[in-house]
């Protein structure tokens, strides 16, 4: 809806824009506040009957408090789960396995939801490791477990590639060794076998047991699925599964890339990375084949957030709405509490003020009520996105993080804008009530 | 009474004409629609396809277009050009901490028997500085290559537009 805006004011800085347009959706309100109240000040009276229903006007705000709050609170945690798994999958350049569905291998190596997938062979990812500026070709093999803890298998690269430091510890040096992700509560030093397979589904949960692995290090948190990760040698995720090692026997016990093709198990996936941009993207065009398939997880994840990009505009609209709703129950509210100051402001005209005066009166009051629960609405909205926030983030492990932007203040702007210029009806009913009427009482 | 005859004259008259025109201009614009021709450009073992954008009022645009190199070398898109625009920049989509969005690239090399796609959410090339409408119809866009330039036809979809229309079409 402010497409049109922001094309005239394409050029300007980013917050320039920002600002410009919060100030047009604000213009409204002004323009009817200066005319309002041109030349009166009525705000000591409009205090007293603030102060006079306090509790009527609190429930008041509340109710304007919680629709706006419902519109920011939406906006705010749909832009955060947006960013939170996008950051989630930046460590991951490009991701190379079988040919099948992108969304899968996303789900898989990037937010270690493990499916049912082909293994890449060991030609495929010799291919792949050996390809002029791939400064890096990791194996992810999936699929083994800990105490709910994903079981991965991978290289000292794809470690370092993760977390550049380690929060504790060091990286694994041997088969033997394990390395965990910010979150998983093993301590360094514990030994453990893994399960085969993840989640509710483990079968034979002593199946590896004559294999353990020794917790040697930390990673740094990624805000991702990969905090409660625990990273082996690939080398040892195939040899518990009695694949072999990768590598030819005289070469002993070592891990880490080059693997030997013919001793190469297979990987579901592989991380590859080059050094700038725009090899990346070759890369990916050389690697989709009848045989492999290459994507980015930020690509995929703009599809998605595309989709949905459609159903956020339509909420917005939705929340907009509510508000809207909810502001003109409560003014309708107003309108049946102006019959209680009927007589006050019957008086006031009785005694002489102005027509305007009055209605800049009850305009005011109605305004007041309007802001208060805008101000407090916001707080509210940030608030539900931020304990929302935390639930999403406990249960799917992508750290998501609500904040307040741009969007959200547009949000409000525009809604105090609408009903301000709403708030002009009660005004108008309470000049039409007759004033001897209403001395009458 | 005399009006009778006279538009009888005039209904012959023209029944006349219409027949002594050539029957198949009418199927010429029919012909245009059926001619692919425009949606391939080939050159220098390069042949770029199915080059589309989104119907826009804004001053940019994303152009995007198949490029496959038929030839037994690397062949490099070093950019674009294009009269409707001011400039023209090869952009790439690029996560930076959790933000998606587009980085000008300097090149992209095309590797022998490859076909790199220029698409939503990936690769484009983008077109600042609009000049004139870009609501309908199609412009022309040449691109760079190392060692010549391929003009493509380039349709202008529907704004929500996520492909060619002519998309899995072979030519």
């Amino acid at each position: 809806m402010l497409d049109p805006l922001y094309r005239l004011i394409e050029g300007w800085p980013v917050l320039a824009q920002d600002i410009f347009v919060l100030l047009v959706l604000l213009l409204p309100t002004f323009a009817v506040g200066v005319a309002v109240l041109a030349g009166y000040r009525p705000f000591a009276l409009v205090r007293a009957m603030l102060w006079r229903f306090r509790w009527t006007n609190l429930l008041f705000v509340l109710l304007i408090a919680i629709s706006v709050g419902i519109g920011v609170g939406l906006i705010a945690q749909e832009r955060g789960l947006r960013q939170g798994t996008a950051r989630a999958a930046d460590p991951f350049d490009l991701i190379v396995s079988a040919p099948g569905s992108e969304i899968t291998m996303l789900f898989a190596a990037v937010y270690l939801q493990p499916s049912d997938v082909p293994l890449l062979s060991g030609a495929v990812f010799d291919r792949i490791a050996n390809t002029p500026d791939v400064s890096l070709a990791a194996p992810i093999a999936f699929g083994d477990s800990y105490d709910g803890y994903p079981v991965v298998g991978t290289t000292p690269e794809f470690l370092a590639h993760m977390s550049r430091d380690l929060a504790e510890g060091r990286a694994f040096l041997n088969a033997g060794e394990a390395v965990a992700g910010a979150r998983v509560t093993v301590p360094l030093g514990a030994s453990f076998s893994p399960a085969h397979g993840t989640g509710d589904f483990i079968e034979h949960d002593d199946a590896h047991a004559g294999h353990a692995f020794e917790l040697v290090g930390r990673m740094q948190p990624t805000g991702s699925p990969w905090d409660r990760a625990i990273l082996v040698p690939v080398e040892a995720v195939w040899d518990v599964h009695g694949l072999g090692t990768g590598h030819p026997p005289e070469e002993g016990d070592r891990i880490g890339p080059p693997y030997d093709p013919g001793y190469f198990p297979g990987t579901p996936a592989v991380l590859v990375a080059a050094e700038q941009l725009y090899i990346n993207y070759a890369l990916r065009a050389e690697f989709n084949t009848s045989e492999t398939m290459a994507f980015f997880p930020g690509a995929v994840l703009a599809g998605l957030h595309g989709l949905m990009g459609d159903l956020r505009q339509i909420m917005s609209v939705m929340a907009i709405l509510t508000q809207i709703l909810v502001t003109a129950g409560v003014l309708a509210g107003l309108v049946i509490l102006m019959r209680l100051f009927a007589r006050r402001l019957a008086l006031l005209r009785a005694l002489g003020a102005p027509a305007r005066f009055v209605f800049s009166v009850v305009w005011s009051y109605a305004a007041a009520l309007i802001l208060a629960g805008a101000v407090v609405g916001v707080g509210v909205g940030f608030a539900a996105a931020a304990v929302i926030s935390r639930m999403v983030t406990a249960r799917t492990d992508i750290l998501v993080t609500a904040t307040l932007g741009w969007p959200e203040f547009h949000l409000v702007g525009a809604f105090v804008s609408l009903t301000v210029l709403l708030a002009l009806l009660p005004a108008f009913i309470a000049l039409s009530r007759p004033v001897v009427t209403d001395l009458r009482g | 009474m005399i009006r009778i005859p006279l538009f009888a004259l005039l209904f012959a008259v023209t029944a006349v004409w219409a027949v002594a025109q050539d029957p198949t201009a009418g199927h010429d614009q029919h012909e245009d629609h059926d001619n692919h021709d425009d949606h391939v450009a080939e050159a220098a073992g390069i042949r770029a396809i199915h080059g589309w954008t989104n119907a826009t009022t804004g001053g940019s645009a994303l152009v995007f277009v198949d490029i496959e190199n038929r030839s037994d070398a690397v062949v490099t898109l070093l950019g674009a050009e294009a009269d409707i625009a001011a400039g023209v920049e090869l952009v790439a989509l690029e996560n930076v901490g959790g933000e998606l969005r587009y980085t000008t690239i300097p090149q992209m090399p095309v590797a022998p028997g490859v076909k790199v796609v220029l698409a939503p959410n990936g690769l484009a090339l983008r077109l600042d500085g609009l000049f004139g409408s870009h609501e309908g119809g199609h412009f022309t866009v040449d691109l760079l290559l190392d060692d010549a330039t391929l003009s493509v036809t380039i349709e202008i979809e529907s704004a929500d537009a996520m492909q060619h229309s002519h998309a899995g079409h072979s030519h």
